[in-house]
């Protein structure tokens, strides 16, 4: 989903495939009213799995709702689970 | 708690946090509070300081942080301070500058270390909801420094082509919530709620303490210890690790979900015996790959459970 450069550990990724790429796999199936799950900071170059690194471990959701023109993005993480 | 705080107080590297060089010892207890976090410090301080300073110290805090707060107006100070030996007390100051303040009260000298004192704030506003805006707030402001500005180009909303009829939320679930399985369920159900408004996306984490024991796995394999391989096997098998079966959905996805998990379980362990067999070196590719095939274990769970709920779900693999 996320496309990257090549820095294993600490990938930054590339704005524009990553959104073609994003908005190509989720919006038919969210047409359909199924609920996509997609892993945290993990990404790829064309060819191999790279990790985002530190700075951008904290925005994968917020590089995804960009992607997809999306309203909102909640941090639901563990506030919503632990009280 | 632990490694969190000398993560926020440490440095960014160029690939990962540089956590702070002083020693955190805390222990977590829940309590039947409905909002509000509370922290009782002990804090064993570098030189010797008056009580005066640290008072200071805590305003200071205060003063700093208030002009990134300044978008919530007046009265929303991040930190204010308590004078009564009551408080501060949960349900009586969360609710401070409009959920965003935090309240620091009780500031004593203490016998063992240097000060204790009392920290109160609200987890679901300053600690989630508004702290994303706070957080957006930074990313735009003119004073954002060139990485803030880098991430901004790169979280820039465009609009135009395919517009969706329904409004899109993307969730993000971190380590904790997913950390056993009855938190997963719980995710799951939080997300199928939210479907019945919008589009929804999921991003979960790896189950938290699944990848440092996968990285450390690895570290010892690369280091040419072959049984780490089978140790890591029997370690994400445990109870716990992959959930208890209770929790597990009636549907058929349930067993393929099991054997799925069990496949990449082998899979990992295979890999590791690969490392520590030929390639005796744990290069920073080979542990991404490691890294992404764990972390795409987890999304295995929530979908199988999304599908007892009855909702209908498509698990993606992140590299693909």
């Amino acid at each position: 989903m996320i496309v990257t450069d090549e820095v294993h550990g600490g990938a930054r990724p590339q704005a524009q495939r990553s959104r073609e790429k994003t908005r190509a796999a989720f919006l038919p199936h969210l047409a359909q009213g199924a609920i996509p799950v997609v892993t945290g900071y993990i990404a790829s170059t064309a060819r191999s799995p790279t990790t985002l690194g530190a700075a951008d471990r904290i925005f994968p959701a917020t590089i995804l709702g960009a992607a997809l023109d999306a309203e909102r993005k909640s941090s639901s993480g563990t506030d919503v689970t632990a009280c | 708690m632990e490694r969190e705080t000398r993560k926020i107080l440490g440095r960014l590297g160029h690939s990962a946090f540089e956590e702070a060089p002083f020693l955190v010892s805390a222990q977590c207890h829940r309590v039947n509070v409905a909002d509000g976090h509370m922290v009782a410090v002990r804090v064993k301080l570098a030189e010797r300081v008056g009580i005066e300073q640290v008072y200071e110290s805590a305003l200071g805090v205060s003063l700093h942080s208030a002009r990134t707060a300044a978008p919530y107006g007046a009265g929303a100070s991040p930190s204010s301070f308590g004078t009564e030996n009551d408080r501060p007390q949960p349900r009586l100051d969360r609710d401070a500058g409009g959920g965003m303040s935090v309240t620091v009260g009780r500031l004593f000298p203490d016998r063992v270390l240097d000060y204790r004192f009392v920290v109160l704030g609200h987890n679901t506003i300053r600690g989630g909801s508004r702290r994303g805006d706070l957080e957006c707030g930074t990313l735009a402001s003119p004073r954002a420094t060139a990485r803030q500005v880098e991430t901004r180009e790169l979280i820039r909303p465009c609009r135009g082509e395919g517009a969706m009829t329904r409004p899109i939320q993307v969730m993000k679930f971190g380590g904790t919530s997913v950390g056993d399985a009855s938190r997963i369920r719980k995710a799951a159900q939080i997300a199928a709620e939210a479907s019945k408004q919008r589009s929804v996306v999921m991003t979960v984490s790896a189950m938290s303490g699944v990848t440092n024991t996968l990285i450390a796995a690895a570290e010892k394999s690369a280091a040419g210890d072959e049984g780490a391989a089978s140790v890591l096997a029997l370690a994400l098998t445990a109870p716990g690790t992959r959930s208890d079966p209770s929790a597990h959905p009636k549907a058929s996805g349930a067993a393929n979900c099991v054997a799925e998990i069990d496949r990449l379980i082998e899979q990992d362990r295979e890999s590791l015996q690969g490392l520590a067999r030929l390639l005796g070196e744990l290069s920073p590719r080979a542990l991404d790959v490691i890294r992404s095939r764990r972390a795409n274990l987890c999304p295995a769970l929530p979908p199988a459970v999304l599908e007892e709920i009855g909702v209908r779900r498509i698990a993606f693999d992140a590299r693909s």
